[in-house]
């Protein structure tokens, strides 16, 4: 029998557990055959000693290969395997990826952390959706990883702020380790340390419209472990005041002490107090009405994803909004010509949908050329005379909502390269990525520039384009009533680029209108 | 009024309520009412019980006595008093079992001209047609075996029926030597002349004897039979399994030796010759006075013919809900199906299984087995499934007691055969009978369950009572699945949605079950328990049982064997009623039933109350949801309930007596029989109306 394309197989590596799942789609939603989640510590070690032992890897292996065999029986193609945190961290995780391809197969996938708080927060908007707040209401998203954290507003269906802060909780640790001994009441130092973070997310963030605080990621799990809440379906609701009466409580305590008070693994308790230290930090700017962790997890947003239900289509699209959203709500941060922005995302767009014969690119690039056209010009808040550069600072420091850092990475060198030179062979740093990255990089690049030609003066000169490709032309009209002889000027010095590219010349006609 | 729920005096020593178990059975074989080949079954099913008992239980005892284990059991008795008391209710039962053939049994059937003669008996043609016999095919088959100095006390096989021989040398002192009587020639010779004279083969070798020690006189010959420890003896560090217990089986040949018997007319030399060769106490002797090892006159009873004598044959009906249908998934997936055996057919569970192997939408098939029958058709369906590309998960139990070998066998065939085996796990007995199909259907992955209490065995589904389920419940399918990883080392732990599994959670929840019916008693309700099962021994069960009967909980018990519980104490179990059934069939199932304030909750299970079943084993327990079935179970529960003919009830003393008779006879295994019968009927005949007004299309020419 062949191959069952219905169903979909999940195997991720966490720091406690090794998770197996296989999924199938009944009705539209994502339903569970099997679920499997295996004891194993992993994180322990990377935490204490840098490295996992190869021994726990062969361990590992050993469960990955019956993971396999299950999913032999069901005769599953599709399938992932992904590891987070406990590989991430470990200093010999490419070795590992390496056992782990030979002894199983599997090509394990190590996300980043920011990867993982898309999974998650595509899972979250998801149930968000069905919860059906009111358009007014304005919730505060955190995804609490162990390398980072994530703040989000979400308002009226979708996520319209965004801010990353390199501050997960086990950097936090690691970051504070040599205090621990140092203090009676590391705690505080914790808490000290976020101060300055509190400062300036409390400028930022619209503190006194927000209600609610929703928090999610693996690392907040023991925050239900220690106050004994059930596991719910989608959301589960904290007593505010039980959850600050245990901030008083660790106080002038050690992780050891800690450890021993909740009876808790040693990851969980070396993790305790600065995920409180992140919670409390919060509920300082935010002051909350409710709080609640979210359920939405890796594994269900992945599965998502392999099996995409009709239902993937819509949130994706709508998830896509939220990027686009929390790009111009950064863009506006750096005071960005709105306007001039539009109008290249509108003629980019144009040019990429236009010519997809040209350069076969598919819905997640023009994705990305959306983001840049929106972003390319925000360094000019810092410095114009170099402002290309400026922009690419910001892109590759901002982690920009649902965009892996491969992918601002293609976005950072985009705009880096959109205005004076173009990437050059003496470009080490462009030289260093991978072939297929340059050449995607540089399509999207000489589409860029062309668009941002038409609006040279920012004064929104051109209303529309229309491109029209034959064998051996292409020609571009523009529209507009007023004369364009700088548009055409830099046109003509831009389209360079483009011939390089794509080996065509691109014709500028004004069409007035 | 509190009690000391560990005082001894409310539990009875496990030992003796077994062997007052095979007294029971013992009894069958008095009983004028059942046909005289049946009592003879009866009889020798007495005969092999007590083997395994003194193979496994007395063995263990008398090691316990060995290592000087001084703790009591929970009825107060050390290792040694239990050893004694054994001792006793043996050699009374075995003066039973003389009295029972010699008197009661054999009387009968000479009666009705059926004999087992002596040489003595026998006409010139009868003689030489054994002297024949003799020289042509018992002959070639034995050894003799001679003890002296150079040659030493040989080494008898456990259960192994010999002849203890005394011969004389001209001049010489008179010496020992054995034949063992082969076990592979019919225990009974059938003489000529006469379709029902038979004579014993240890007669024949008796009276041929001079031929084998030409040359010696034989002075004396009588049968004697040995009893060896047969538990196995399982590392459980053992990283192959298999090969672990293929040593400890080599070794189960050479366990030391736990009993004699002997026939009461042997001679005091060599009795005493066998005592001290096997360094055995007089308690561990028994003298027979009518038949050693008759447990071969099970297959005696079992040959073709004599049929008056037998019971009236009950063919297993088939399920009036599967009969005639092909597409047994089809039914499953809409209802859930019950399946009441010996009365109602095992047939439908190998054409579930013939079906999966044969089905391209099957995915995989997973199957414990415990115990298989000898040419199994679950195997063979295994094996197609696998052959058919499917996977196949099949856990053999290779710690199936007496079973093992047996059971190495066809783990390697299935392994051949491309399925995935595992061989059991370590420190633990898979004794749970599921089987699980996944099926690759239209809307998806679904999933198809039957669950049992008894084996997946052709042969004793004709015998023993069991009820099993097919369903296809999405919980119970997850959870079967789960379960399976769990076997397969898949997973290590999961949460269950409605299986209770064992050592897990089976024994906390029945006990927190127990519990809630006494809360309800407690609140003025009525708590309603009722139970049938094989064996009850669990102290933590049993204490759970006495609180709820003193809150005033309803309990009544039906327990085939071991039973430790004490009813009828005042103010303790006065509400505790135990009832155990022995009849043509071998109670086998188990039912689990609370009343929950008039919302019963349901269980079968494959698990006894016995610590053995609830910390060593892999046992589950699965609800009846669905309400047709619920009733179906219920009445089944009652009307075992009501039984007063095969049934006794247990006294305060714990002594078995009849229950009062009422003028209505009711024997429930007879009645079950009967409703299979009448409701396939009903089925044939419903659908036959609809025959009856088929119209005729084309008229032959």
């Amino acid at each position: 029998m062949s191959a069952n394309s219905k169903l979909a197989g999940i195997i991720y590596i966490a720091s406690e557990s090794i998770y197996l799942r296989i999924a199938q789609i009944v009705n539209g939603n994502i339903k569970y055959i099997e679920k499997i989640d295996y004891p194993i510590v992993i994180g322990k070690e990377t935490y204490k000693k840098r490295k996992i032992s190869f021994k726990r890897i062969n361990k590992a292996c050993d469960i990955l290969n019956n993971f396999i065999k299950l999913m032999n029986e069901y005769k599953i193609e599709n399938y992932k395997t992904v590891a987070t945190t406990a590989i991430r961290e470990s200093e010999n995780s490419e070795y590992i990826v390496d056992q782990i391809k030979i002894k199983t197969g599997l090509d394990l996938n190590i996300l980043e952390d920011s990867e993982e708080k898309n999974y998650i927060y595509l899972d979250l908007i998801k149930s968000l959706d069905a919860k059906k707040y009111g358009p007014q209401d304005k919730i505060l998203i955190t995804y609490i990883g162990s390398g980072s954290l994530g703040i989000a507003l979400y308002q009226n269906g979708n996520i319209f702020f965004s801010q990353n802060i390199r501050i997960g909780t086990l950097k936090l640790t690691e970051t504070l380790a040599p205090l621990i001994t140092k203090t009676p009441n590391f705690f505080e130092i914790i808490l000290e340390f976020l101060s300055s973070f509190r400062k300036s997310l409390k400028n930022i963030l619209p503190a006194e419209e927000i209600n609610y605080v929703i928090a999610c990621g693996k690392e907040i799990d023991i925050t239900r472990t220690i106050l004994e809440i059930p596991k719910k379906n989608d959301f589960t609701q904290i007593d505010l005041d039980a959850l600050k009466n245990l901030f008083d409580k660790i106080e002038f305590k050690n992780p050891d002490q800690i450890h021993k008070m909740f009876n808790l693994s040693d990851y969980e308790a070396i993790n305790l107090m600065p995920l409180f230290g992140v919670y409390k930090m919060l509920f300082d700017i935010v002051d909350p009405k409710k709080f609640l962790m979210s359920e939405a997890n890796l594994l269900d947003s992945l599965a998502y994803e392999i099996l995409k239900p009709k239902s993937f289509k819509i949130l994706q699209d709508k998830y896509n909004e939220s990027i686009i959203l929390t790009t111009k709500n950064l863009a506006s941060r750096f005071y960005y010509d709105e306007e001039h922005a539009l109008s290249v995302e509108k003629h980019s767009l144009k040019i990429f949908d236009s010519l997809k014969k040209l350069h076969g690119l598919g819905s997640r690039e023009r994705l990305l050329l959306r983001v840049a056209s929106i972003i390319h010009d925000a360094g000019k808040a810092i410095n114009i005379k170099n402002h290309a550069e400026s922009s690419y600072y910001i892109v590759k420091e901002s982690e920009i909502l649902g965009l892996s850092s491969r992918e601002l990475n293609i976005i950072g060198n985009i705009v880096r390269y959109h205005s004076g030179n173009t990437p050059a062979l003496n470009d080490q740093e462009f030289l260093s990525l991978p072939v297929t990255e340059r050449v995607l990089i540089s399509k999207l690049l000489a589409i860029l520039r062309l668009a941002d030609s038409f609006d040279r003066a920012h004064d929104n000169k051109v209303k529309n384009i229309s491109v029209k490709l034959s064998k051996k032309n292409l020609i571009i009209y523009v529209e507009s009533i007023i004369p364009t002889y700088l548009e055409k000027w830099s046109f003509e010095v831009k389209s360079e680029f483009f011939e390089e590219v794509f080996g065509i010349k691109p014709d500028f006609r004004r069409v007035i209108k | 009024m509190s009690f000391n729920l560990d005082s001894y005096k409310y539990y009875l020593n496990r030992e003796i309520t077994w062997l007052k178990f095979n007294d029971r059975v013992l009894n069958e074989a008095i009983n004028e009412g059942n046909p005289l080949f049946e009592r003879l079954k009866f009889l020798s099913i007495t005969s092999s019980n007590l083997d395994e008992f003194f193979m496994i239980r007395v063995a263990g005892i008398k090691e316990q006595i060995e290592a000087k284990y001084e703790k009591k059991d929970p009825s107060g008795m050390t290792a040694l008093e239990q050893f004694k008391e054994i001792s006793k209710y043996v050699h009374f039962m075995v003066k039973k079992q003389d009295k029972c053939l010699n008197k009661y049994i054999l009387p009968e059937l000479k009666k009705r001209s059926v004999n087992f003669l002596n040489v003595e008996d026998l006409n010139k043609n009868q003689y030489d047609f054994l002297k024949n016999y003799f020289n042509s095919t018992i002959y070639p088959v034995i050894t003799p075996m001679a003890i002296d100095q150079s040659r030493p006390f040989p080494l008898l096989p456990n259960k192994m029926l010999t002849q203890a021989i005394l011969l004389n040398e001209d001049g010489k002192k008179p010496f020992f030597a054995m034949v063992q009587v082969p076990p592979v020639l019919p225990r009974f010779i059938r003489l000529p002349g006469s379709k029902s004279s038979f004579i014993a083969l240890e007669k024949i070798i008796k009276e041929f004897i001079n031929s084998l020690f030409i040359g010696y006189e034989v002075l004396e010959v009588s049968p004697f039979r040995i009893t060896r420890n047969a538990d196995l003896n399982i590392n459980d560090d053992a990283m192959d399994l298999l090969e672990e217990i293929e040593k400890s089986l080599r070794q189960r040949r050479m366990g030391f030796p736990v009993r004699l018997e002997i026939a009461k007319t042997a001679p005091a030399k060599i009795k005493q010759m066998l005592k001290d060769s096997l360094s055995l106490e007089n308690e561990d002797i028994y003298e027979i006075d009518s038949m050693l090892n008759l447990a071969d006159l099970m297959k005696f009873s079992n040959q073709k013919g004599f049929e008056k004598f037998k019971y009236r044959p009950f063919i297993p009906q088939p399920s009036p809900v599967f009969f005639g249908k092909k597409d047994l998934f089809k039914i499953i997936r809409k209802k859930d199906v019950l399946l009441h055996h010996p009365y109602e057919s095992f047939e439908p569970v190998i054409d579930f299984l013939e079906q999966a192997a044969n089905d391209p939408d099957v995915l995989a098939i997973k199957q414990t087995l415990y115990r298989v029958s000898g040419d199994s058709p679950v195997i063979k369906n295994l094996i197609k499934a696998a052959e058919n590309g499917k996977q196949v998960t099949v856990l053999v139990e290779l710690k199936a007691r007496f079973d093992e070998e047996r059971n190495i066998h066809w783990a390697k065939k299935l392994e051949d055969a491309g399925c995935y085996v595992i061989y059991g796990l370590v420190g633990l007995k898979t004794h749970t009978k599921i089987l699980l199909v996944v099926r690759n259907e239209e809307d998806g992955i679904k999933r198809y369950v039957h669950m049992s209490t008894g084996n997946y065995n052709d042969s004793t589904a004709k015998l023993y009572t069991d009820i099993g389920l097919f369903t296809s419940d999405d919980l119970i399918g997850q959870d079967a699945s789960a379960l399976f990883n769990l076997l397969t080392g898949y997973s290590k732990e999961t949460n269950w949605n409605k299986l209770y599994v064992a050592p897990l959670t089976l024994k906390s929840s029945f006990i927190e079950m127990v519990e809630k019916e006494r809360k309800l008693a407690l609140e003025g309700k009525k708590g309603i328990i009722k139970c049938v099962m094989n064996s009850l021994l669990d102290k933590d069960v049993i204490k759970a049982f006495y609180k709820a009967s003193i809150d005033g909980v309803q309990i009544d018990l039906v327990v085939r064997g071991i039973c430790t519980i004490i009813p009828g104490i005042k103010n303790l179990s006065e509400n505790i009623r135990v009832r155990s059934i022995v009849g043509r069939f071998l109670e086998h199932s188990r039912i689990y039933y609370f009343d929950n304030d008039g919302d019963p909750k349901i269980y079968l299970s494959s698990a006894d109350m016995m610590p053995r079943n609830l910390v060593r084993r892999v046992e589950t327990m699965f609800p009846i949801e669905s309400e047709a079935l619920k009733k179906r179970v219920v009445d089944i529960l009652n009307l075992i309930l009501t039984d007063n003919v095969k049934t006794k009830r247990e006294l305060p003393n714990g002594n078995y007596r009849m229950v009062r008779s009422s003028p209505d006879k009711i024997n429930s295994q007879e009645l079950f029989c009967q409703m299979a019968i009448d409701s396939f009927k009903s089925m044939i005949n419903s659908n036959s109306t609809t025959e009856k007004f088929k119209p005729q299309y084309k008229i032959k020419e």
